[in-house]
C-alpha cells in the first residue's frame, strides 16, 4: 500500500513526503502536538479499537489541529436504506466474485459498514476522544460520512 | 418568549375576521406608538432572556472568539478569508488549521463579526439603559444604528469584500436573519411595544436603514464619512414627517377603505363583472 502511495505521489508531483508504516492504535513513533491535521479515509472502520485510534489522534495532534474522517455510514433514509441495503448484499459480493475473484472479501466489506456505528454514535466517539467542534457532513444521503473536529 | 410572536397571532386574526385589510394603516402609526400594556414586563424578561442565551459562552466559543479577535487586525492586509483566520489562530498559538472552526472560511468570519457587533450593540443599549432614557423612540432607533454602523469603521476598506461574502445566495439565509435580529434588538431597545402590524413594518424600516446607511458608507468620501451621517439624519426626519401625517389612525382607516372599495368597483367595471351585479338587483 505503502509503496503505491509512494509510486501516486511521484507520478502527481508531491515531495517531501514521509512514508511510515505504523499502528493507528499506538503511533509510539510520533510525538505529541506534532501535526496540523490527521486525516483517515475508510481506514478507521478497519481498526479494532477505534477509541484508542481517536485518541493517538488526538494526541498527535497541535492545539487547533484538525481531524478528518472519511467513513462509510448510515443511509438516514429508511426507503434509500433498504434499497442500499440490498445493492450491497446482493450485488456487491457478486461483482467482487466476478470481477476480483473474492466472494468472501466484499461480504466482509458491507458486513463492516453495518457493523460501524452510525452518524452520531461516531461523533459521539469523537467528543469522548476529546475533541471540540465536532460536525459530520453526509454525502450521496449517508453512504459515506466525513467527520471533523478540532484539538483545543 | 411568546410575547414577542403575539402580532404574528394578531394578524391572522385580523386577516380572518376583517374583510377591509387594505384599511391597515401601515405606514401611519409607526414609531409614534406608546401603548403599554400588561404584557410589557413579560415581553422585556423574555425576550431578554432569548438573546441573552446566545450571549453567555461556554470553552469553544471562547477559543473561537480569540481566533476571531486575533485574525480582525490582520484583515487589513489579509482581507475576510480564510487566510486571515489561519494567521490569526497562528498568533495565539494555534495550529493554522483552526481556520476550520469557521467552516466556511471568510464568509463565517464575516458571519461572526456580526454576531459579535450585535451583542455588543445588545450590551451598549443595556449599559447605557438606552430603553428607559428620556428621548422619543425614533432618536433611540436612530443612536442605536449610528452606534452599530460605527462599528464597521475600522474595517471600511475591506468591507465591500464582506458585504460581497453575506450576498453570496448559500450565506442570504444567514444574511437575512442577522438583519431580523439587528432590526429586532434595535427596535426593542428603542423601546417598541407595539402589537400589531406594524411590529413588522418597523422592523423593516430599521433593516432597510441599516442596508441604506451600509451601502453609503462604503462608498462615502466626505471627511470622517460625515455625508453618510447627515443621510441618515435625513432618512430619520422622514420616517417622523409620515408618523405627524400620518397621526389621526381611524381617519385615515375610513379614507383607505373607501379608496379600496371605489378601486375594486372600478375594477369590477372595468371587467365586465358589475354588470351582473346590475341585472340581478
Amino acid at each position: 500500500m505503502l509503496d503505491v502511495g509512494r509510486k501516486r505521489a511521484s507520478e502527481l508531483g508531491f515531495s517531501g513526503m514521509e512514508w511510515l508504516q505504523g499502528n493507528a492504535e499506538c503511533l509510539s513513533s510520533i510525538a505529541d502536538n506534532t501535526y496540523d491535521s490527521y486525516t483517515i479515509a475508510f481506514g478507521i472502520r478497519n481498526v479494532t479499537h477505534i477509541d484508542k485510534a481517536l485518541k493517538e489522534a488526538y494526541r498527535v495532534l497541535k492545539p487547533g489541529g484538525q481531524f478528518m474522517c472519511l467513513e462509510f455510514s448510515q443511509v438516514q433514509n429508511e426507503n434509500l436504506r433498504w434499497l442500499y441495503d440490498q445493492y450491497s448484499f446482493q450485488a456487491i459480493p457478486v461483482m467482487g466474485q466476478l470481477i476480483a475473484g473474492q466472494w468472501k472479501a466484499y461480504q466482509y466489506l458491507v458486513e463492516s459498514i453495518r457493523q460501524f456505528p452510525n452518524q452520531e454514535e461516531f461523533a459521539g466517539m469523537i467528543e469522548r476522544a476529546g475533541f471540540a467542534f465536532v460536525r459530520h457532513e453526509n454525502l450521496t444521503f449517508g453512504v459515506v460520512a466525513i467527520h471533523c473536529g478540532h484539538k483545543l | 418568549m411568546l410575547a414577542r410572536y403575539l402580532p404574528l397571532l394578531q394578524c391572522y386574526g385580523n386577516i380572518m375576521g376583517r374583510t377591509t385589510i387594505i384599511a391597515r394603516p401601515l405606514l401611519a402609526s409607526n414609531f409614534s406608538t406608546n401603548r403599554t400594556t400588561s404584557q410589557d414586563a413579560n415581553a422585556s424578561a423574555q425576550s431578554e432572556g432569548r438573546r441573552e442565551e446566545q450571549d453567555s459562552s461556554s470553552k469553544e466559543d471562547d477559543v473561537k472568539f480569540k481566533i476571531f479577535n486575533a485574525a480582525l487586525p490582520l484583515v487589513h492586509q489579509l482581507g475576510w478569508t480564510k487566510e486571515c483566520l489561519e494567521a490569526g489562530a497562528e498568533s495565539i498559538g494555534l495550529s493554522k488549521s483552526s481556520h476550520g472552526i469557521f467552516e466556511h472560511g471568510g464568509t463565517s468570519f464575516v458571519h461572526f463579526f456580526h454576531r459579535n457587533c450585535n451583542k455588543e450593540l445588545r450590551k451598549i443599549a443595556k449599559d447605557e439603559q438606552i430603553e428607559s432614557a428620556k428621548s422619543d423612540e425614533l432618536t433611540k432607533v436612530h443612536q442605536l444604528l449610528e452606534q452599530r454602523l460605527q462599528m464597521i469603521l475600522p474595517y471600511l476598506p475591506q468591507w465591500p469584500q464582506a458585504m460581497a461574502l453575506m450576498a453570496r445566495p448559500h450565506s442570504s439565509l444567514d444574511s437575512y436573519k442577522l438583519l431580523y435580529e439587528l432590526a429586532d434588538d434595535i427596535c426593542f431597545f428603542a423601546g417598541d411595544r407595539s402589537l400589531n402590524a406594524t411590529w413588522y413594518t418597523k422592523r423593516a424600516a430599521v433593516a432597510g436603514l441599516y442596508i441604506t446607511g451600509e451601502l453609503s458608507l462604503v462608498q462615502d468620501k466626505s471627511a470622517n464619512c460625515d455625508e453618510s451621517w447627515r443621510m441618515l439624519a435625513r432618512r430619520i426626519d422622514d420616517l417622523r414627517k409620515v408618523e405627524e401625517f400620518g397621526g389621526s389612525c381611524s381617519r385615515q382607516q375610513e379614507i383607505l377603505k373607501d379608496i379600496a372599495q371605489s378601486s375594486l368597483t372600478l375594477i369590477r367595471n372595468l371587467t365586465g363583472m358589475q354588470s351582473y351585479q346590475r341585472n340581478s338587483r
